[in-house]
């Protein structure tokens, strides 16, 4: 019984490792996929010139 | 009982530097940084200012009247461009500040393993709020939310022994003074939280120090009489606004929600990236709540947490139909102006997600066991999601480049330096930012008032969004007047006779007709004309020289002792701490 108790244990143990391991890998790659694409996109250009210079411009 | 998340064998009391916070603050500042040290020139951009050298005005030390916004830190910064390039200035503010405040938020969470202060230093220093305000250039108000963590610490002596933690606050206090005034103010909140206990003499000795440190810029303030600043509108403009579409509140929870919204890095204008921040964020305040249940530092937790709701519900209160209130009281007393970026107010609560975000980190730490092995995954995720939740902060804020100033800027400044006593006005007269094609075309406050020697007066209206925001100095509207005669003499001779020289013309701006003047220099960037030598002032010239400006005559003792006091109470305090066996007889008191 002590053995079959073991298994269960071994195998709940193992269940979580692998439930963790994989909502941390998603949310790591969710951050990193959406994060870097939206970051790429984020990159602004320079305002033009012959322009009012304002304080909320980039 | 060994504190959780702490190896054994780790003293209980670590004054000395821990060379993991410290590699990794500097790892984290380079990642950021790291765009500005590999070559020559400046980051130039919103606010952040530097040239190669400032010379010396009574204005640093807010002495000409007007409102001391960068009072005394020009004055510091001129100082040290004497003897140091403004350029080398830029790389120690900013990298010395960002080290010396992720070591600093490191020792707030001494007890902790490495990785539990790694997670610590991170947020502190890769977070919404630091990008925002590099990105707008405002990199004293950044130094200041740096000194934040030894606030909190100087805070801490403070609480247990008035007398042996006076020093350390006192420096504190007035080094954020120098940063900004809002900083002096942030901090002395901080202390008042953290520090203050129902005694008397806690009270009154806090009270002192917090009055005199902030004195350098407090005095100006208050005898300003020809300069008036307003708040008609200006909280509703400045107010915190929305990133994504999830709204202003979970950009606020996460440190993000500036007011300008240009400067955003891409990704957080993505619902998911800040629905993932707030889930860091949720994860930190988990781990404060824990830490404040029970152990030394609940009671400490408790008014981290105290002071992050404050700081919170000042920065959300013009986002959340406060702003109207805010003018409205504003009219009465004009100081509230200090309020009117209301984002930067936010800065305390970063104290506690990290400190919280320790505590998390540890917890999960501590659940690893046999067949929870992978729980590791989530402390190291806690550690780096700040990182990976903002990538745009990495090289430079993003995109941040370095600029040199054209060779103009400093054949100009010598040609002004020859007649240091003459009044230089800056055109186009179209508000106080640029757009130089030498600067990557970015909004940057105009270098010409601390690149060329003299008074030099720029109209100082703030455009945002298209609202205008009122000058603050009345020369400006004298010199509005003047340029508004309707031909090229007759603008100089409206010039002349409120002491103007020089007129210097900044190409690549907005058109506007030049007065008539004999043309002194015709560069590709700059042109200088002096009306001298074409004008007659004509009878009753009004000079607009500060000199004239009541502030500076009568009350320039009265801010110059303001100065001293702050900087004996500075130089007092260092010595006290720097005592030999003074930090020895603190430590062993916790």
């Amino acid at each position: 019984m002590k053995m079959g108790s073991n298994a269960g244990a071994a195998g709940i143990g193992s269940t979580l490792n692998v439930v963790v391991a994989a909502v941390v890998g998603a949310a790591a790659a969710t951050a990193l996929t959406v994060g870097g694409v939206n970051a790429a996109k984020g990159d602004q250009k320079p305002v033009a010139q012959s322009k009012l210079s304002q304080y909320s411009e980039k | 009982m060994r504190p959780e998340g702490r190896p054994r064998g780790r003293p209980a009391v670590t004054p000395s530097v821990d060379r993991a916070d410290l590699g990794w603050s500097v790892l984290l500042t380079l990642a950021i940084t790291g765009p500005l040290l590999l070559g020559s020139g400046f980051w130039l951009v919103g606010d952040m200012v530097f040239v190669p050298h400032q010379p010396w005005k009574s204005a640093w030390l807010g002495l000409d009247g007007s409102l001391p916004r960068a009072v005394p830190m020009d004055a510091i910064v001129s100082v040290l461009t004497q003897v140091v390039p403004g350029s080398v200035v830029q790389r120690v503010f900013l990298v010395g500040a960002l080290v010396l405040g992720g070591v600093g938020i490191g020792r707030l969470v001494h007890e902790r393993a490495w990785y539990a202060r790694a997670a610590a230093i991170g947020i502190f220093l890769w977070n919404p709020w630091v990008h925002d305000h590099l990105q707008i250039g405002q990199w004293a108000i950044l130094c200041g939310y740096l000194a934040l963590p030894w606030v909190a610490l100087a805070a801490r002596r403070y609480r247990r022994d008035v007398r042996a933690g006076w020093a350390p606050v006192a420096v504190a206090l007035t080094i954020s003074g120098v940063c900004s005034p809002s900083s002096g103010v942030m901090a002395v909140v901080v202390v008042a939280v953290l520090g203050l206990r129902r005694s008397w003499p806690s009270w009154s000795v806090l009270a002192a120090l917090s009055l005199v440190a902030n004195l350098p810029w407090l005095l100006p303030s208050l005898l300003a009489r020809s300069s008036t600043v307003t708040t008609a509108g200006v909280f509703e403009l400045f107010a915190p606004r929305a990133e994504s579409s999830l709204g202003v509140l979970p950009s606020l929870l996460t440190l993000g929600g500036t007011w300008k919204s240009s400067i955003v890095a891409g990704e957080r204008t993505s619902a998911v990236v800040v629905g993932l921040a707030l889930a860091l964020t949720l994860a930190a305040l988990l781990g404060a709540l824990r830490r404040a249940r029970s152990g030394p530092a609940a009671a400490e937790v408790r008014r981290l947490a105290v002071l992050a709701a404050v700081s919170l519900a000042v920065a959300s209160v013009p986002a959340l139909g406060g702003a109207g209130l805010l003018e409205a009281l504003g009219e009465r007393a004009p100081a509230l102006a200090l309020l009117r970026d209301a984002h930067r107010f936010l800065a305390p609560a970063a104290l506690l997600l990290a400190v919280g975000l320790a505590s998390a980190v540890a917890w999960a730490r501590a659940q690893v066991a046999p067949g929870r092995e992978s729980l590791w995954t989530v402390a190291g995720l806690l550690v780096v999601a700040p990182v990976l939740l903002l990538p745009g902060l990495a090289w430079g804020a993003g995109d941040l480049e370095r600029s040199s100033y054209p060779a103009d800027w400093q054949t100009v400044a010598e040609r002004i330096g020859a007649e240091p006593e003459a009044t230089t006005i800056v055109l186009p007269w179209a508000g106080s930012y640029r757009s130089f094609d030498w600067a990557d075309g970015r909004a940057v406050l105009d270098p010409a008032p601390r690149y060329l020697p003299g008074e030099v007066l720029i109209d100082d209206r703030t455009f945002v969004d298209g609202v205008e925001i009122a000058s603050e100095d009345p020369r400006v509207g004298a010199v509005t007047l003047a340029l508004g005669a309707s031909g090229p003499v007759d603008v100089a001779r409206g010039l002349r006779r409120l002491g103007v020289t020089w007129v210097l013309v900044e190409r690549g701006q907005v058109d506007q007709s030049v007065p008539a003047g004999h043309t002194v220099h015709d560069g590709e960037d700059l042109v200088l004309l002096d009306l001298r030598t074409t004008t007659d002032p004509g009878a009753d010239p009004d000079p607009l020289r500060s000199t004239a400006r009541p502030s500076h005559g009568d009350y320039a003792p009265l801010v110059i002792t303001g100065h001293v006091g702050a900087f004996v109470l500075l130089i007092g305090a260092f010595g006290r701490i720097l005592r030999p066996g003074s930090n020895r007889r603190h430590s062993s008191r916790r």
